[in-house]
């Protein structure tokens, strides 16, 4: 199971937030570069169809596979009660061959893209892990070179958490505190319910925070 | 290490009278009077533990563990205490002996643990980073300036805080200071979110219809030796939701091996004109075929096509136009043909008689839709139907050019023995060679399929053409009221064996050559 919430942040407003990120979380960024292939199988496998997430990590000079399947997420008074969005997860690193098994399993490609950014991952009460990245669409199949983000200004932050069915709720707990520390930046809230951007005092805080954590950094790196 | 006990004694013997203020500080008395109570109090806890062990009785822990944190606390006080006045007195083992030997030079170290130790090198490396080759007093200073620096960092951060905060909560409505956002942005980011957050979460706006997909001319490099760029490789979910063929490994390879065993098979269709149960049996063999083909077995990688039985005809016909196999177009016709073969099959297994004025209906219809190309096929279907090839067959098997007329004047004759004798003569009169041919014509179908199911009851799979005569003959013979097609085909043998009692290896072989029906087998060996 995991625990995830999604934002919305303008693409200016990104580098403040990896700074933030950075002083939050006390680990560098590391570059995120992934080709999702989302496949769905066909109607007649199974009694419902699925869907099922390959997704190939192309930042390092040898791509390396995952698989991801996101079940149904929680329902009921006490999933609506929290802040986050619990659903099932299971997840796999596999070998390139995926894809083809898939596909001679009857699985069809259903969309793709391209998730273009950064992520964190620590640990503060749970093992979270945030990501900004801006997502963008291929013209062509596979042209993962000539991908073009869909929206041009605004890029998503994803945090989650990896949890169990029996301390969900404590995951749930760490990261909506995590989350307040954001909240000046960008809104996070579930995946399916969106909010506006939070325009009020972001900006002001905003330069103060960027002040901060920049001298911050500064005296971490150089030699007074 | 004893020199220095010596030292230290004699220094303690002059300075016995403690300082005042120190004495003050230290407060002897009632430090004494507290370690003395604590010494009680633990006392008291471990007789208590010794009297439950006598008794063998369960501890209530939840007072136990009650006194045991009085005590602690109590500890504390009295240590932290002490450790204000603790520098002016120093410490030695006044008497050593097996007990405190091997503990004392640890205890008496003042060496740190390794990891400490290690901790402290990082932390201190961290700090003095490049400045390890000044000097000292230079060192202390750049350390005071960067404490400065931080603080006063932190001193702005939390005046601006609570500036702003004092301003937010002040006017309610937000902060004047602050640029206001109008409508018709903020419009534009709430729809630019929900088109990024719908992208993300259900791929909306990233789905491309399927006329709009083709493969770009470079696959990127992780996809490159996964995907075959000249193949049609991707599936793409459409509405109809059909099968998707596995694609070749190798597509350039394969095409011509596909076409040879194709070739292989449209020969043999030509080769026997009346063989097989028409279009359904040439259907199952190429299918049945390329099922093979593609076991490990056989050395090409041949698609898969799905079991016939199962599929419905216009998936066929689709999954064929936009793939790209090289399929001829006779063969493409062939299977295109649309209804015989789930009829046929669906007839094979009744035992109805009755049925067959509609199949009549049916052939007809059928036969004029394919007209001049398939009236082989046509013939076979009037073969496949059970009791239908008596007065048809013969025919068909001594004229593969028929015209319309005598397939419509052949329609349907019942089941009699006049009838059944009729054949019979036929059969007898019909050129053997043909049938032998045809059963040649059959039996490279084995060589295609390596998997044949063996162990049919001892059948003899070498069909010489006399055996197979003799035994058309003998079905011929003995079956008194059962029908027996004398086709020479063995398939059509098998295609009736479903509605009559038919005994004999052809009908055995027949089920060898069409390994889908192997279902029927047990009904065959009655």
């Amino acid at each position: 199971m995991e625990c995830v919430v999604q934002g919305i942040i303008e693409t200016k407003h990104v580098e403040a937030l990896e700074i933030l990120l950075l002083g939050l979380s006390g680990v560098h960024k590391e570059i995120l570069r992934t080709h999702e292939l989302c496949l769905k199988s066909v109607p007649n496998l199974g009694s419902v169809s699925s869907e099922v997430r390959l997704l190939c990590d192309l930042e390092h000079a040898e791509p390396t596979w995952t698989v991801r399947h996101i079940g149904g997420a929680m329902r009921g008074t006490g999933a609506e009660q929290l802040s986050v969005l619990v659903t099932t997860m299971v997840e796999s690193k596999v070998s390139k061959n995926a894809l083809r098994l898939f596909y001679a399993l009857g699985h069809k490609l259903d969309h793709e893209l391209l998730r273009v950014g950064s992520s964190f991952c620590f640990y503060r009460g749970a093992h979270i892990s945030v990501t900004v990245s801006s997502i963008n669409k291929m013209p062509k199949l596979h042209a993962t070179d000539e991908a073009v983000p869909v929206t041009p200004g605004l890029q998503l932050v994803q945090v989650t958490a990896p949890a169990s069915s029996d301390n969900y709720s404590e995951v749930a707990s760490a990261m909506s505190s995590f989350c307040e520390y954001l909240a000046p930046l960008l809104h996070l809230s579930k995946p399916g319910v969106h909010y506006l951007l939070n325009p009020k005092y972001s900006h002001y805080l905003l330069e103060t925070m960027i002040r901060y954590f920049i001298l911050w950094d500064a005296m971490c790196e150089d030699n007074i | 290490m004893i020199g220095v006990q010596e030292q230290q004694q004699q220094q303690a013997r002059v300075a016995e009278r403690l300082n005042p203020a120190v004495h003050q500080q230290l407060n002897l008395d009632s430090v004494k009077t507290r370690a003395i109570s604590l010494f009680k109090a633990i006392s008291r806890i471990l007789e208590d533990f010794d009297a439950i062990a006598r008794t063998n009785s369960t501890p209530k822990w939840h007072e136990i563990l009650g006194q045991f944190s009085m005590v602690n606390l109590e500890l504390f006080n009295i240590v932290e205490d002490i450790k204000n006045v603790s520098k002016a007195f120093i410490v030695h083992p006044k008497n050593v002996n097996a007990e405190n030997a091997t503990i004392l030079p640890i205890m008496l170290s003042s060496k740190l643990l390794p990891e400490m130790e290690m901790d402290d090198n990082t932390k201190r490396e961290q700090l003095l980073l490049g400045m390890q080759g000044l000097p000292v007093a230079l060192q202390i200073e750049r350390l005071k300036g960067r404490v400065d620096a931080i603080a006063a960092a932190c001193e702005s951060a939390e005046k601006i805080i609570a500036d702003t905060r004092k301003a937010y909560f002040g006017t309610r409505q937000g902060p004047n200071l602050l640029p206001a956002v109008d409508k018709a942005q903020a419009a534009k980011i709430q729809e630019q979110e929900t088109l990024l957050r719908s992208a993300v979460n259900h791929g909306e706006g990233l789905r491309f219809p399927s006329d709009q997909r083709h493969v770009t001319s470079a696959l990127p490099m992780h996809l490159a030796d996964i995907l075959n760029s000249g193949d049609g490789a991707y599936s793409f979910s459409e509405s109809s939701g059909m099968y998707q063929k596995s694609t070749p490994l190798s597509g350039n390879a394969n095409s011509p091996l596909l076409q040879a065993s194709v070739a292989q098979v449209t020969g043999r269709a030509a080769a026997s004109p009346s063989s097989a149960i028409g279009n359904t049996s040439f259907d199952n063999t190429t299918a049945s075929s390329m099922q093979f083909a593609n076991s490990p077995k056989s050395g090409t990688n041949i698609v898969n096509m799905p079991s016939p039985q199962q599929q419905s005809n216009q998936q066929l016909q689709r999954q064929l136009q936009p793939k790209k196999l090289m399929l001829p177009l006779h063969q493409q016709q062939l299977l295109n043909n649309p209804q015989l073969r789930p009829s046929s099959v669906h007839l094979l297994g009744q035992n109805q008689l009755s049925q067959m004025p509609d199949i009549s209906t049916q052939a007809q219809q059928k036969f004029q839709q394919m007209h001049g190309q398939q009236h082989v096929q046509y013939s076979q279907a009037l073969v496949a139907q059970p009791g239908r090839q008596l007065g048809s067959a013969p025919m068909h098997m001594g004229q593969p050019q028929l015209t319309q007329g005598s397939q419509m004047t052949r329609p349907l004759n019942q089941f009699s023995s006049a009838a059944n004798n009729a054949i019979y003569n036929a059969a007898q009169a019909t050129p053997a060679s043909q049938m032998i041919s045809n059963i040649s014509a059959m039996m490279p179908s084995q060589t295609v399929m390596p998997r044949m199911p063996l162990g049919m009851g001892g059948v003899n799979r070498t069909l010489p053409s006399q055996n197979l005569s003799d035994q058309i003959y003998n079905i011929g013979s003995s079956n008194a009221g059962g029908m027996m097609t004398q086709h020479s085909n063995p398939a059509a043998a098998f295609v009736s064996q479903g509605a009559q009692n038919i005994q004999g290896t052809i009908q055995n072989a027949a089920v060898q050559n069409h390994p889908n029906f192997q279902q029927q087998r047990p009904r065959n060996q009655q």
